[in-house]
């Protein structure tokens, strides 16, 4: 039947340039799209101190969140799960009458944390440096609500570090906060930590 | 004694045997499948129908019970959410393989494996090696390029495989339209993952939009692995150059860029959320793929029976 025949002729398998050419095809869709992802990840925002004292870079898709009590506070709003990453530096003078190392400073921001925020635990203190310098820094854990109002979902545990610096008579504290469960992958953190420049 | 027996109703041929290439009908199957009518329309209608019972279904048990955000009936609902659309249109689909249906369990374990795909591989490589979430949203340009390049190539590459590496070199494929069949299967397969992680990842869904989002996910996912899944039953049966199957992939990957594009971009404007402006356009996307698809079938099967 010349029908039959028509129709089963069909070759069962195309040769190995089909199946080669759709393979090389995804692995270069692939690779393109790393390549995109890595120009996306890469582009950061410059931020500078209004004293030049100090500089960093953030990622570019982190907003710049309104608090009067830091230099600046970027959060990773696009960020998944019910806490955003929060990078912030906020700095104080010192007082030149009363020295304090950055280990003094830690004790009383300590305590004034733990009045502030719910379920504050002190993780671990070390020290440390920062763009060269001795810096000491203090890993704790808090709770908080969820991020936006409208989930009613169960409080979320944060983990933050500080890292305190003095400098030129000014305390710089530069905090990274997120969930707990994510904090120990935060790559972005170190990135941040590492383009700061003290001048 | 060999008995020649209709490849639809396996009843024996005694008298007034009909084929079609190598399968044998009674005179009753060899009527239906050779006679134009509006066999499409019919399911489409019936389809369309049980959509719409089902949405208002769930509209209704979200209006009546209000279940409470972050419980577990949101959660159980938006799975079952998950799977009825997948099946409705799995059955809407399979009805459209007129000359020779496939065996059911095939045409099951391919829906299977498309779930497994994308469950073992697709969205881990999707979340966790691509981390599409931290940057994809970074700028519409990016979202397009990105969507097409990672999550569009992955996706349809695994169902691509899903169908090759498995059924393509059986004898039970052997129609232009079992291309499309086993495609749609995987295709669903996938979207089911997709919609159950949708509704896991936001601790239960608001229902009323949830079910409208799932059900337009499992036509869209269906229609771009028709695609592929055309793409490879003509390379084999009409002995396509070598181009063809690539050539396939990328439409299909960049119509399922396109399709997440639509329905995200459409979903925000400015800070306000509107789910039901990309809900609509995201329709109107995967309806014209659809057409294209039923278009594309429908020639498929006149090839055959020309063929007859």
């Amino acid at each position: 039947m010349q029908a039959t025949e028509s129709v089963h002729r069909a070759a069962p398998l195309k040769g190995w340039l089909d199946e080669l050419l759709v393979v090389v095809l995804v692995i270069a869709a692939l690779l393109l799209g790393w390549v995109v992802k890595g120009w996306v990840q890469g582009r950061s925002i410059s931020f500078t101190s209004d004293d030049g004292a100090l500089s960093l870079r953030y990622p570019a898709d982190w907003l710049e969140q309104v608090d009067k009590d830091a230099l600046l506070t970027v959060s990773d709003i696009r960020g998944e799960g019910s806490f955003k990453r929060t990078f912030s530096v906020a700095t104080r003078e010192m007082n030149p009458d009363f020295p304090l190392t950055p280990n003094d400073l830690i004790v009383t921001m300590s305590v004034r944390k733990a009045e502030e925020l719910t379920a504050y635990r002190i993780l671990s203190t070390e020290l440390g440096a920062v763009d060269g310098i001795e810096a000491s820094k203090v890993t704790y854990a808090y709770v908080t609500e969820p991020a936006g109002s409208f989930q009613q979902g169960i409080p979320v545990v944060v983990q933050a570090v500080d890292w305190v610096v003095i400098l030129q008579g000014k305390a710089y504290t530069l905090t990274f906060a997120a969930k707990a469960e994510n904090f120990a992958e935060e790559g972005s953190f170190h990135s941040i930590l590492a383009s700061v420049d003290f001048r | 004694m060999s008995v020649l027996v209709c490849c639809v109703c396996h009843r024996p041929l005694e008298d007034g045997v009909r084929t079609i290439g190598r399968r044998c009908y009674c005179e009753d199957h060899h009527a239906k499948v050779t006679r134009e009518r509006g066999h499409f329309w019919q399911t489409g209608w019936v389809l369309v129908a049980a959509l719409i019972g089902f949405v208002f279904l769930v509209v209704g048990i979200d209006t009546f019970a209000q279940p409470a955000p972050g419980g577990m009936l949101p959660l159980v609902a938006g799975i079952v959410m998950a799977l009825v659309p997948a099946v409705m249109w799995l059955i809407f689909f399979y009805l459209q393989d007129r000359l020779e249906p496939e065996p059911k369990r095939y045409v099951i374990g391919i829906f299977i494996l498309g779930a497994l795909l994308a469950s073992a591989v697709g969205m881990p490589l999707v979340n966790n090696v691509f981390q599409v979430k931290e940057w994809l949203y970074d700028s519409p340009v990016v979202q397009l390029v990105g969507g097409i390049l990672v999550v569009g190539f992955i996706q349809e590459f695994l169902k691509y495989a899903a169908v090759r590496y498995t059924l393509f070199g059986s004898p039970e494929f052997d129609e232009r339209i079992d291309g499309v069949i086993y495609g749609t299967a995987a295709g669903l397969g996938y979207a089911t993952m997709l919609n159950i992680q949708y509704v896991v990842s936001n601790t239960g869904v608001d229902l009323s939009v949830g079910v409208i989002r799932m059900i337009v996910t499992a036509l869209a996912q269906a229609s771009f692995a028709g695609i592929v899944g055309y793409f490879l039953a003509q390379d084999k049966f009409e002995g396509r150059p070598a181009w063809w199957m690539p050539g396939g992939l990328a439409l299909a990957a960049v119509l399922n860029g396109l399709f997440v594009f639509v329905r995200d971009l459409a979903s925000v404007r400015g800070l306000q959320f509107n789910p039901w402006n990309a809900l609509i356009l995201a329709t109107l996307v995967a309806l014209i793929i659809l057409v294209a698809l039923f278009w594309l079938m429908r020639r498929a099967n006149q090839a055959t029976l020309a063929q007859s």
